[in-house]
């Protein structure tokens, strides 16, 4: 069993969520500052994230892998890592324009947001997160438990526990 | 010789309130629940955990699929799984129906009242009473800045928007109303109806899926049925399959799990595919809706409010526009709103205009509008695998209702000073009428006292027995129904506790 992510991604899909996730959630213009997805580790909250999905949806997702695959390929003659930032995005909305893979992406999509906007870093960041960048305080602050313990990954590094 | 005199499948609006009031009476009753139990000390305001713990997974209608591609637009259909159901999770806003809508409900399905009359809203006037007591319902006036901001931009366009009535007490402290409330001021199902019910005897099973009704034949009765309900089959947390008996057994899963109750029990087989049983999961409403998000110059920190304390009700009825506007919705946290938010297309956004929206969220105030709907969607089950899709066209009509609703929401939002505007994907929370009342086999499952007509004990009391669709937020009418169907089974006219 893998010691380190990805727990249930092979590598390529790892490396293939990580480009999806920063073409979601870009970061600013000083990444240190504004960090984006790739920054904060969502592919890392992606991978655990999958572990616990039902068959179908882990299908849906790998579905939405080979799409985006393949569209690259056709529009752009390389793999969606290598693909430019605007041609990504480019791609990411045709499929999720499309009615038909609609609902796939829009859930490969959430589960990325899931791994950004929930305030999740993973064990080896320790820069701002959304949250920051945001200003995102609350009323209550010491009643918010964040609780990611059902993450594989959270739950292997002490550091985060 | 039964375990229970009643058990209840489902713990939001009605089956908290029905096992408050049967416990109450001195039944012996069990309530079922898929979700966990959880309470006041365990809701932090933390989006993910909320989303996970109490909120069921979101699903979609599959328009496209159902239609071979003639229907391109999808809805997101949201409800609450856990104890308290969705009044756990909901924005607890408790408006009455208007009178037109339970008029219409005799027109649908001949629903009628105690001496046999079409049901009209004077019948319904003490039952709302009484869960208006029961629940603290007051006008919620303590608006946020981002309520009084568009308050200000209706007026200017001369419109007057109005305070919504509110599950809530005095002590709301403004925050995390999608997430549970911390405070305990929302008086959703779990405080007003389920912890009390704990202490008149009620048993509350928690993460526990009902998988059928159990059904028997029996003694044809005065109504001409030929089965009977007496008990479930359930899965317990360990996942262990049980079965407990009862006199009486009543769905409140919601209207949209109440069918595939039975739709799992084989109900219609069972029966022999009558008229009524042929309508369950037909006649789908949901209130279609979509947010307007508007970006003004104030820093509103629109988290920290309560989710829709003001509505503008003149557009709601059908003839008069068929579309209401609660506010200022902006999901109450980063998580929720990113998933949502869309731009003017309905394109969920992605990339650097993503980021920038949301680095702008402290600045957002938004609109939720639904609209008058049909009862035209449809539930489908496919046995085999056990899987239930749904079908909800949104037609022509409910997409100018809905861009009538964004012009004159944006031409507000636009008097009070916002400077980009948002949408998010269409949406909702308010799915009815799967299993309808009334006296029209044909177009109903349940009769007016919500008893299965082709199954006696068996009871069907949730957002599924609405006949038609309500222009307003119907958790307050099931509250309502509820009520009713308790006020019958508690008393004589009901012999099954005899």
């Amino acid at each position: 069993m893998n010691d380190k992510p990805p727990y249930a991604l092979t590598q390529e899909e790892y490396e293939l969520i990580e480009a999806i996730a920063d073409t979601i959630i870009p970061p600013g213009k000083d990444p240190a500052k504004e960090p984006g997805a790739k920054q904060v580790g969502t592919k890392n909250y992606f991978d655990s994230r999958f572990l616990e999905l039902s068959e179908s949806e882990k299908i849906a997702i790998r579905r939405c892998f080979s799409l985006l695959e393949k569209k690259c390929l056709s529009l752009c003659g390389t793999r969606f890592k290598d693909a430019r930032r605007e041609d990504r995005e480019s791609i990411l909305n045709i499929l999720l324009s499309n009615p038909e893979s609609f609902k796939d992406f829009f859930k490969l999509r959430a589960i990325c947001l899931e791994g950004y906007y929930s305030d999740y870093k993973d064990p080896w960041y320790h820069g701002p997160t959304a949250w920051d960048i945001i200003g995102f305080k609350i009323k209550n602050v010491s009643f918010m438990k964040k609780d990611f313990s059902f993450l594989k990954v959270y739950n292997t590094y002490s550091e985060r526990k | 010789m039964y375990d229970y005199d009643v058990i209840i499948v489902g713990s939001g609006a009605a089956g908290g309130a029905l096992a408050f009031k049967l416990s109450h009476s001195g039944k012996k009753v069990a309530l079922f629940e898929k979700g966990g139990g959880y309470s006041t000390g365990d809701f932090t305001r933390f989006e993910l955990t909320a989303y996970r713990n109490l909120w069921a997974e979101p699903r979609f209608t599959s328009n496209f699929e159902l239609t071979q591609g003639r229907l391109k637009k999808e809805i997101a259909l949201g409800m609450g799984s856990c104890v308290g159901g969705s009044t756990t999770i909901f924005t607890a806003v408790a408006q009455r129906a208007f009178p037109e809508n339970i008029e219409r409900w005799y027109r649908e399905t001949k629903v009628v009242n105690e001496n046999g009359e079409p049901l009209n809203i004077s019948d319904l006037e003490d039952n709302y009473r009484t869960v208006e007591a029961e629940t603290s319902v007051r006008p919620y006036t303590d608006w946020d800045k981002g309520v009084q901001l568009l308050s200000h931009g209706f007026r200017k366009i001369g419109l007057q928007i109005e305070p919504v009535n509110a599950y809530i007490t005095k002590e709301c402290d403004h925050s995390g109303c999608l997430f549970g409330c911390p405070t305990g001021a929302k008086k959703g199902s779990l405080l007003a109806y389920i912890i009390p019910a704990i202490y008149n005897g009620l048993e509350l099973y928690t993460k526990c899926f009902v998988k059928k009704v159990l059904i028997r034949k029996t003694k044809e009765d005065w109504l001409g049925r030929k089965f009977e309900a007496y008990g479930i089959r359930y899965l317990d947390e360990q996942g262990n399959e049980k079965e407990l008996t009862s006199k009486v057994v009543i769905l409140s899963a919601g209207a949209l799990e109440t069918p595939l109750i039975l739709f799992r029990s084989e109900y219609a087989e069972v029966v022999g595919y009558t008229e009524s049983a042929m309508q369950i999961g037909k006649n789908l409403a949901v209130n279609t809706g979509t947010i307007l998000f508007g970006v003004f110059d104030e820093v509103l920190n629109n988290w920290d409010i309560h989710p829709l304390s003001a509505h503008l009700l003149d557009f709601a009825l059908e003839e008069k526009g068929g579309f209401l506007l609660e506010m200022s919705e902006t999901m109450e946290g980063p998580l929720g709103f990113s998933q949502v938010v869309t731009d003017e297309s309905g394109m969920p956004l992605i990339g650097e205009r993503l980021q920038m929206v949301l680095k702008n969220y402290n600045r957002v105030a938004g609109i939720f509008i639904s609209i008058h709907d049909s009862n035209d969607g449809e539930i489908y089950w496919n046995s085999k695998i056990e899987e239930a899709k749904y079908l909800k066209p949104i037609t022509c009509a409910d997409e100018r209702r809905i861009e009538k609703a964004v012009m004159l929401s944006k031409d507000a939002m636009m008097a009070a000073g916002a400077k980009e505007f948002y949408r998010s994907i269409y949406l909702s929370h308010h799915a009815q009428g799967t299993c309808r009342i009334g006296e029209d086999k044909s177009r109903s499952v349940a009769n007016s006292n919500f008893e299965a007509h082709d199954c006696a004990r068996l009871f069907i009391c949730d957002g599924s027995s609405i006949p038609s669709v309500l222009d307003v937020n119907p958790s307050l009418t099931i509250y309502a129904l509820a009520d009713r169907l308790a006020k019958y089974l508690n008393s004589e006219r009901c012999k099954y506790f005899a």
